[in-house]
């Protein structure tokens, strides 16, 4: 449903001063910028993808949305104080893939891209999104990625946010997400016992990114999409919640 | 390339506030650490040296060749940069006696001096320090002082190089932007014309002469940094760029 939203949201919206309708590659929301952990997964994801667009073939470019202080982090005075995570959005891409990085946002601070996005009468609802993993919802994937497993956190990420929205809570919220654990359980659906996947739901209140605290998020609130994103996606029969700040722990789990 | 001033980062938490104001003062700047530091070019109006939770007095402590950079294009040195100066050129840096942590009143200021200009007097600055300039070289003029700290600011003869002891990137110095904007405008003679809409044109201009004909693609997560990346992209090269999600 993510995927279905930044079809038409980005459609939508970007679309006045966009090509006639760009090349969609269904299961690729995850990107070939690398995180260690889920390197070899979106590689291969991407590699196919991009073989069925005869297209690109012959593309020599990857461009990349990382911004300036992406670029500080990676080279401190004390090394590198990104070691705490791999960084989504700096590195190098597989050899054989072949492509040169082109990074247009490097030079600038978060609310500059806001500003520069601004300037180039792009909606306000993009805009002010939250901020959003490089390689998409695959860092929120933890193990192997699967296509499965992508529709998954696409849906329950899609009754979270959308919810957020709803309940006006979405812009009291710097960031929100939905993480699939690597773990299954047993749960009860109907008269039949059913041994299935945990969500966890992430909501953190920060000013840079730099720390974060997780939101208080009014229980009601969790109760409902809890209840919905049980309801409505298969395959998941528990939500949990992140109630840890960063430091010690981090926003994304990976 | 656009006019920029060049950071050299010592390691501080402040450096990122440092370029944070350059820019909002619509100047161009870029953060580099001190062991990686880039050669000078024309576009290079001043150079910046921020702090560090060094000192200067330790054996380890960061080094910085400044043959290439002093009297070739404005310096200003913050806090470490400041003592970094001063100790390489005969200067003394000591461990001071009150460690100085927070608010402080400038009581002297010398009015001539372009750093200080419009600057109150009594005006309050952040300091965060456990060494000060004990002493500085002969060459070397005080040009502001707290109670605690003689040399709170200094002017090299001769040269538009500068030390001051406080953080004008902190908003706790009441005037650290006024003074910023001094060392910007008035020393470094910058033309404060670094905004959105430069931004734009430039990049797309260097996008078109880095990227020709060649073909593009962008993974575009439907985030804030990827739809500008791909706005940007796709005004500069039009259609041999594909994003995809």
């Amino acid at each position: 449903m993510i995927r279905c939203w930044i079809r038409t949201a980005t459609w939508d919206l970007i679309s006045q001063v966009w090509m006639p309708r760009p090349n969609f590659i269904q299961h690729s929301t995850v990107l070939p910028i690398l995180n260690k952990n889920v390197k070899q997964s979106v590689a291969r994801l991407s590699k196919c993808s991009i073989a069925n667009l005869t297209r690109i073939k012959d593309v020599k470019w990857l461009a990349q949305g990382t911004i300036y202080p992406d670029v500080i982090e990676s080279v401190s005075v004390k090394g590198p104080s990104a070691t705490i995570k791999s960084h989504h959005n700096v590195g190098g891409l597989p050899d054989k893939m072949k492509l040169k990085i082109v990074e247009p946002l490097n030079t600038l601070f978060k609310d500059e891209v806001r500003l520069v996005g601004a300037q180039l009468n792009i909606d306000p609802a993009i805009l002010n999104r939250h901020p959003f993993p490089g390689p998409g919802l695959a860092i929120r994937i933890l193990g192997e990625i699967t296509p499965d497993k992508v529709q998954i956190v696409q849906d329950a990420d899609e009754i979270f946010i959308s919810s957020l929205k709803r309940e006006n809570l979405y812009n009291t919220v710097w960031q929100a997400g939905v993480i699939l654990l690597p773990v299954q359980s047993v749960g009860v659906m109907g008269d039949e016992r059913t041994y299935e996947k945990a969500v966890c739901l992430r909501a953190v209140q920060s000013v840079d990114g730099m720390t974060a605290d997780w939101c208080h998020l009014p229980h009601t609130f969790l109760a409902k999409v809890s209840n919905d994103i049980i309801n409505k996606v298969k395959g998941i029969n528990r939500v949990v919640y992140d109630i840890s700040s960063k430091p010690p722990a981090t926003i994304e789990w990976e | 390339m656009h006019q920029k001033i060049l950071i050299a980062d010592f390691g501080s938490q402040y450096t990122q506030l440092i370029a944070r104001r350059i820019r909002e003062l619509n100047v161009y700047c870029e953060i580099h650490p001190f062991h990686h530091f880039p050669v000078l070019t024309d576009d290079v109006k001043g150079i910046i040296l921020s702090g560090s939770p060094s000192s200067v007095r330790d054996a380890d402590s960061p080094k910085f060749d400044l043959s290439g950079i002093r009297g070739k294009v404005p310096v200003l040195g913050v806090c470490y940069g400041a003592q970094l100066m001063a100790n390489n050129n005969g200067g003394e840096v000591l461990p001071s006696k009150i460690r100085e942590y927070g608010r402080a009143h400038l009581v002297t200021i010398d009015s001539s001096s372009e750093l200080f200009a419009d600057i109150r007097p009594e005006s309050t600055v952040w300091m965060s320090h456990g060494d000060t300039i004990a002493k500085v070289p002969s060459n070397f003029k005080i040009v502001a002082s707290t109670p605690d700290v003689k040399v709170a600011a200094y002017k090299i003869a001769e040269e538009a190089t500068y030390g001051i002891q406080f953080h004008p990137e902190v908003t706790h110095s009441e005037d650290g932007k006024t003074l910023l904007k001094n060392f910007l405008v008035n020393i470094c003679k910058c033309r404060q014309d670094w905004n959105p809409a430069s931004f734009v044109q430039e990049t797309i201009s260097s996008l078109k002469k880095t990227l020709g004909d060649d073909q593009v693609v962008l993974g575009l997560s439907g985030g804030v940094d990827s739809s500008v990346a791909a706005v940007l992209l796709h005004q500069a090269i039009g259609k041999t760029f594909i994003a995809f999600s």
